[in-house]
């Protein structure tokens, strides 16, 4: 069995880690400051060799991917020792054990860039960085006092783990856990509002208008209360979007995490227990997942009622392709994590008996996906353009607009669902009387519910927009959302006295599975740097929009080819770190159960 | 041994190329795009890498794929630029002038689409740039660099590189629509591709400035500047070339107070007070549409020769040409209308639209040649005038000649009997010949009829909605709203009031 | 007859499937696809396909054997041969088209949906463009049922009048000059014209036509005229009121986030 006890040289290792971080962040803030001091007329200097923007950015998505995987992980662990401690299943407590333990190692970088990130701002971006803490000031120093309490918490929490096992500390150890979260929670509500304030400087007036109240006078002065400049228009919908997404992001990593440690693993006992860790990654990105959509929802919703511009920028104009790529990578996700739960039927003796079942379900997941990514505007050249007599194929343009996309995203969802049903079921055969029926009368839902969003569908193209989207959107929605509720229940009766003719036998996972857990990492990875570049894109060039504008030679928004390929940079390094991070833990537990380190060579990979 | 020399080979050229790609590093070994991109190279080798090696490095391998394979996906879509920014407020330095025109030239300025900076890539629209910095300096002598790609990048057309045509459109105006600082940059960018970079401003030696205002609004009829129409009407459009205004000097250096003749066009100083405004765009936009008589020019044929001049008067029988022979010399001609040489016709309709008043037909149904002047028309029947008496004549029934040559290079000239799509009847020289159309080269040309005519025509370019920005024409127009033949400005702005 | 392999009737599946894409809904069905498309789609195909054969270890060994012995099976030397001539010429082949110059201009997007400015000055008059404008005789379609059909018709007049020449005489886009036009007229009849749009969309693209577009919407070389030079505001207005009443599609309203 894998042990998880920390070792007291991996302590101090990490310790040290800590403290050189919180030095450098230390030296770097005097540095700045000191730069900051002439800032009065200094608008920007550039940042030798790569450029002021490129060295922001890499440090600024750095930092929100370390980030995100220090908030996200605490919120599952937490839960996960919660369900450990009801069922008294040491397992679960070990595994959340396990999570925290990575986040330890994240969370010194996480600092290390946040205040390298600080340090290219005050050094290349005085004059913006001037304005934005005359306006936020105060936050910043309270952002500075949870950053304390989340160090402290996260430390406590960590390493009082082993001694706090007892009926009433683990307790106040679960109390140090809601604790970190809302530390960390916290801290990322104020870093939010700054940049937020930059995409939207203005509240939303009074119903039912909603006008947006510019925060700046005509000649860009600050007229607004500090409130008000925090609660912006879009400050809330995109802590709500990070939150969630944190979560996701934190479990698509644990579950790269486990993936790797499943293909290094030698033993039987280790192979189990990382897949098993994977698996629990994956099905908490997955929850993560499914209400993202939702919340981007409501952000690009706010945007279009702060500047329609701004809104028709975002989804018809300048960066309407960067959501056929989003498209890709949601493909890439839902058909991975579909590619999962097959592989993992695998694993369960009577998993099989679903497997006719699998090539309809490969063909409406494609088919799905297909229609999600054609986008409206086709690339064509102009000989194909005057082939098809026009700028819209008569066929393959319908599955450009929105009705199209929506049915497809509600099959993908359904199909989904399906899959976690057959999972959950092999190797299972249920006792009651009626469970002829109750499969009819199962798959007699899932019919009817696909007929009845395709139909919704196609009624969709005829009726008008203010229709689709109040009804008809919604109706297609609740019918996906009332099936799966319905059908859990059926199922949940059904199996309940179900015998089980097989165990699950963790660790006896194709390795290409495990393959997809790393795809689905990377691939959850480069959605955030894309998302992230829309979001600051979406201010062309205005430092704070409408009020400061960009005079910087960067001040051009990059082209999508050209920002992916930073975003490819970026993950590059964001792995490379993430490795290094994985494998200290690694060499530590190694060094401590005395064998040699042969898998220190074999670890380093990941860059 | 060697299967671990052939991993580690194959590892590092992966490692390389992924590099590579992301750097956009140019192409290997062949330095050209369209045949073995980094990109297919890294492929290449990252499957490699994933068959070859176990655990690790296959890892390695399969991420650095999906990471290339989202890059690769966006590096798919053709995008044009969003460079949105201001570049009136960019920092006047080579540096960044050469990077922003870098930015310009494969973005917004879209110039990559026909130019290349590679000079081993396949034969492109337009000439390869590479050391345009300096090449410039001896295309044309006595230009420097700059100057040639100052005027090869407003005036295209000027100096066109052997082998290649004048296809370049003007880049200051929509769609591309680059403002004169973009342009600067991009001409910066190009000195230095192997020359000196001087970012001295420079003058455009063509009319940009209103590029921005096209692009923003378009002011109704009456909103131009008066001031700036006069400089559209003396300088842009040189309109005082031929028409002349008095008070305003001519390019001889007289104006027309001094009592010069006017001879090239109509005189315009009080155009404003004799015609409505209407009348005035329209005849800017389309000078056919009404020609002021003794300002047209005719062109006619008569024995075999073409006369080509001015119309000075015309009447039933002749008209008179004012001509200019070669030496400049100016002489009129009058010509009898009835001395003009027939043409062949092809189709028998809006004759009266084309010019003729005199045709010439065989009829179909008695085979009787008959001529006269064309008195009316429709869409069915001609009328005539033959001797003295109008008559009808159905447009159908006309013998129709037909010309066409074969594969032998024959030319076979007869009347039509028949046609369709297989065949073709004609009687030649008395006897029915039926050509399949297969044998045929060349035609078959018709002529049904034979007539005369005369084409007037106005001399003034129709290719002004081209030449003029919509804010110069607004401006233009305004201009001549104001000249009322009053020279004071009140009587200009109520002019401008009533034109309203 | 052998039993197919694996591999084998994968290769059949796909290359039906290509030509399925390419001649039957990019011919028989339909007109022909962009060659992005197709090949975007060949890539799903080629993904569905590898996912179905590589869940289970059996039948991914099972796939893989045909291409295992080609490559090392000395029974299968001719075959490997082959393919070892082929691949390299097919590859010769591609770079040759690669390299020829083609008389096809390169591929370009458009921008299909530019984003409409703040505001517009209509004749002197400033228009904002966002929440509060709404088309201003909308109402009348609640309100006073007479006077809104009297400002359709008005509508109908203008449309014939001006607009029919290039947007079709049933809006569909095929007016008498569109064959000349690229991009073509908008076709007011496909559903994802008229619902996706506001009405103050509309006013801004017919009050300033192909040349009041921003730059980030090139290269959108639209031919569209400057209507605001010849028609009243409210004859806009009454236009756009007839384009959604003929059509039977209604513009998209501000209360919704467009998407």
């Amino acid at each position: 069995m894998y042990l998880t006890k920390h070792s007291s040289m991996n302590q101090s290792k990490n310790r040290l880690y800590l403290f050189l971080g919180l030095f450098i962040i230390y030296l770097l803030l005097t540095a700045a400051t000191v730069f900051a001091q002439d800032a009065t007329d200094t608008e920007y200097r550039p940042f030798p060799g790569i450029g002021s923007r490129n060295a922001a950015w890499i440090a600024a998505q750095l930092h929100l991917l370390f980030g995100s995987f220090i908030l996200g992980v605490p919120m599952f662990a937490v839960v996960i020792e919660f369900v450990g401690m009801k069922t008294k299943d040491k397992r679960y407590d070990k595994m959340a054990q396990e999570f925290i333990k990575l986040c330890m190692g994240a969370f010194s970088t996480t600092a290390l860039m946040g205040g390298v990130l600080v340090f290219i701002l005050i050094w290349c971006y005085p004059k913006v960085m001037n304005k934005l803490s005359g306006i936020f000031g105060p936050t910043m120093i309270f952002y500075v006092i949870l950053f304390f309490g989340e160090t402290f918490t996260l430390y406590l929490y960590s390493y009082g783990w082993d001694r706090m096992q007892g009926r009433v500390s683990k307790m106040w150890h679960l109390f140090l856990g809601v604790l970190l979260n809302v530390f960390g929670t916290a801290i990322m509500f104020v870093s939010n509002s700054w940049l937020t304030y930059q995409t939207s400087p203005a509240i939303m007036g009074p119903k039912p208008a909603h006008e947006a109240i510019p925060l700046h006078d005509e000649s860009g002065a600050f007229i607004g209360t500090l409130w008000q400049a925090v609660n912006n228009y879009t400050w809330m919908p995109v802590n709500i979007h990070r939150l969630i997404g944190n979560i996701a992001f934190g479990g698509a990593i644990v579950g790269a995490y486990s993936a790797f440690r499943f293909l290094a693993a030698k033993t039987k006992e280790d192979k189990a227990h990382y897949d098993w860790m994977g698996y629990t990654g994956n099905f908490i990105a997955l929850c993560g997942l499914i209400p993202l959509p939702f919340a981007g929802y409501w952000l690009g919703r706010e945007i279009y009622m702060f500047n329609n511009t701004m809104g028709i920028n975002m989804m018809g104009s300048l960066f309407s392709w960067l959501f056929i790529i989003q498209a890709v990578m949601i493909g890439v996700l839902f058909i991975g994590a579909n590619y999962y739960l097959w592989s993992g039927m695998t694993r369960i003796a009577g998993g099989e008996v679903y497997a006719r079942f699998r090539p309809y379900m490969i063909a409406i997941i494609v088919i799905s996906v297909a229609v999600w990514m054609t986008p409206r505007t086709l690339i064509m050249s102009p000989t194909e353009q005057a082939a098809m007599g026009g700028p819209n194929h008569p066929l393959v343009g319908l599955f450009g607009l929105m009705t199209a996309k929506n049915t497809v995203v509600n099959l993908i969802i359904l199909t989904t669902f399906l899959s976690f049903l057959f999972y959950r079921r092999s190797g299972k055969t249920p006792t009651v009387g009626w469970r002829k029926a109750g499969n009819i009368i199962i798959a007699a839902i899932f019919g009817l519910a696909v007929a009845a969003i395709v139909t919704i569908g196609i009624v969709g193209f005829k009726v008008n927009t203010d229709f689709r989207v109040n009804v008809l959107t919604p109706i297609q929605v609740l019918v996906a959302l009332a099936v799966m509720i319905l059908v859990t229940v059926i199922d949940l009766i059904m199996y309940r006295k179900a015998r089980s003719s097989s165990e699950i036998s963790w660790g006896q996972m194709t390795d290409r599975s495990q393959y997809v857990l790393i795809l689905l990492a990377i691939t959850f990875t480069s959605l955030m740097g894309l998302m992230g570049y829309a979001r600051s894109g979406l201010r062309e060039a205005w430092h704070i929009f409408g009020v400061m504008q960009d005079t910087s030679p960067d001040a051009h928004t990059p082209l999508l080819a050209d920002a992916v390929n930073m975003i490819a940079v970026i993950i590059v390094i964001f792995f490379a770190l993430v490795g290094f991070i994985f494998w200290l833990g690694l060499w530590g537990d190694k060094k401590k159960e005395g064998s040699p380190p042969v898998e220190a060579e074999a670890a380093t990979g990941d860059d | 041994m060697q299967r671990k020399l052939i991993r580690i080979i194959s590892l590092i050229l992966m490692v390389v190329s992924f590099i590579a790609y992301i750097a956009k590093a140019p192409a290997f070994p062949i330095a050209s795009e369209n045949l073995l991109p980094w990109s297919t190279w890294f492929f290449i080798f990252a499957l490699a890498n994933i068959i070859l090696w176990q655990s690790v490095v296959k890892l390695l391998s399969f991420s650095l794929m999906v990471i290339w394979f989202y890059a690769f996906a966006a590096s798919v879509v053709p995008e044009t630029s969003t460079a949105t920014f201001d570049p009136n407020a960019i920092d006047r330095t080579p540096d960044t002038f050469i990077e922003i025109g870098e930015i310009i030239f494969n973005g917004k300025g879209k110039c990559n689409t026909c130019h290349t900076l590679d000079p081993s890539a396949p034969k492109s629209r337009c000439p390869d740039l590479t050391d345009i910095g300096t090449h410039a300096a001896t295309r044309q002598p006595g230009m420097t660099a700059k100057e040639y790609l100052i005027e090869s990048t407003y005036e295209p057309h000027k100096f066109l590189v052997p082998g290649y045509s004048n296809i370049m459109p003007p880049v200051w105006k929509p769609p591309i629509s680059l403002s004169e600082i973009e342009i600067e940059t991009v001409i910066a960018f190009l000195q230095s591709q192997g020359g000196e970079v001087d970012i001295t401003e420079f003058e455009p030696p063509v009319d940009i400035g209103s590029a921005e205002a096209v692009v923003e609004e378009l002011p109704p009829l009456l909103t131009g500047d008066v001031e700036r129409g006069k400089k559209v009407f003396v300088e842009g459009a040189k309109c005082i070339a031929c028409h002349a205004v008095a008070g305003v000097e001519q390019p001889t250096g007289q104006t027309l107070d001094e009592g010069v003749e006017v001879v090239a066009a109509p005189e315009l100083t009080d155009i404003a007070g004799l015609n409505s405004l209407r009348y005035i765009e329209e005849s800017v936009l389309l000078p056919n549409a009404q020609i002021v008589s003794g300002y047209g020019s005719v062109t006619v044929k008569t024995g075999g020769a073409t006369i080509q001049g001015t119309l000075v008067t015309q009447d039933n029988e002749q008209i008179t040409v004012r001509v200019k022979d070669a030496a400049g010399n100016e002489e009129e001609r009058t010509i009898l209308l009835s001395e003009l040489d027939p043409e062949p016709i092809e189709e028998l309709t809006d004759l009266t639209g084309k010019g003729y008043f005199w045709i010439q037909v065989t009829l179909a149904d008695t085979g009787a040649t008959i001529s006269g002047d064309l008195v009316e028309e429709d869409d069915e029947n001609i009328t005539l005038q033959i001797g003295g008496e109008p008559q009808t004549i159905s447009k159908s029934n006309v013998k129709v000649q037909a010309t066409l040559i074969d594969f032998d290079e024959n030319v076979i000239v007869g009347e039509l009997i028949e046609e369709t799509e297989d065949e073709v009847t004609l009687i030649v020289d008395g006897e029915e010949q039926i050509i399949d159309t297969f044998d045929i080269d060349e035609g078959p040309n018709y002529s049904r009829a034979f007539g005369k005519r005369l084409v007037v025509t106005s001399p003034m370019p129709n290719n002004f909605p081209l030449l003029l920005s919509v804010s110069d024409m607004s401006d233009l127009l305004a201009y001549l709203a104001s000249l009322t033949g009053a020279t004071d400005a009140t009587a200009a702005e109520e002019a401008e009031a009533t034109a309203e | 007859m052998q039993k197919l392999s694996l591999f084998t009737k994968c290769l059949i599946i796909f290359v039906v499937l290509w030509l399925f894409l390419r001649f039957f809904i990019g011919g028989v069905w339909s007109v022909p696809l962009p060659a992005s498309v197709i090949s975007m789609y060949l890539g799903l195909i080629l993904l569905a396909i590898l996912v179905h054969v590589s869940v289970e270890d059996d039948r991914f060994r099972e796939f893989l054997r045909p291409v295992k012995e080609t490559l090392a099976d000395d029974a299968r030397r001719t075959r490997r041969t082959v393919l070892f001539v082929l691949i390299p010429l097919v590859m010769l082949g591609l770079s040759f088209s690669r390299l020829s110059t083609k008389a096809d201009p390169p591929a370009a997007l458009r921008t299909a949906h530019p984003a409409p400015p703040a505001e517009l000055t209509y004749r002197d008059k400033v228009i904002g463009l966002t929440q509060e404008v709404a088309n201003p005789f909308r109402h009348l379609e609640k309100d006073d049922k007479e006077a809104f059909k009297a400002h359709v018709d008005n509508g109908r007049r203008v449309y014939y009048q001006n607009c029919f020449y290039c947007h079709g005489d049933d809006l569909d886009g095929v007016g008498h000059f569109a064959h000349g036009f690229n991009p073509p007229p908008a076709n007011f009849q496909d559903p994802g014209i008229i619902p996706n749009y506001q009405e103050a969309f509309f006013f801004w693209r017919i009050s300033k036509g192909g040349p009041g577009l921003p730059p980030a919407a090139t290269p959108w070389d639209s031919a569209m005229p400057v209507w605001e030079d010849h028609l009243t505001e409210e004859e806009i207005w009454d236009v756009i009121l007839f384009l959604s009443e003929y059509t039977g599609y209604r513009p998209r309203t501000f209360g919704e986030a467009a998407h």
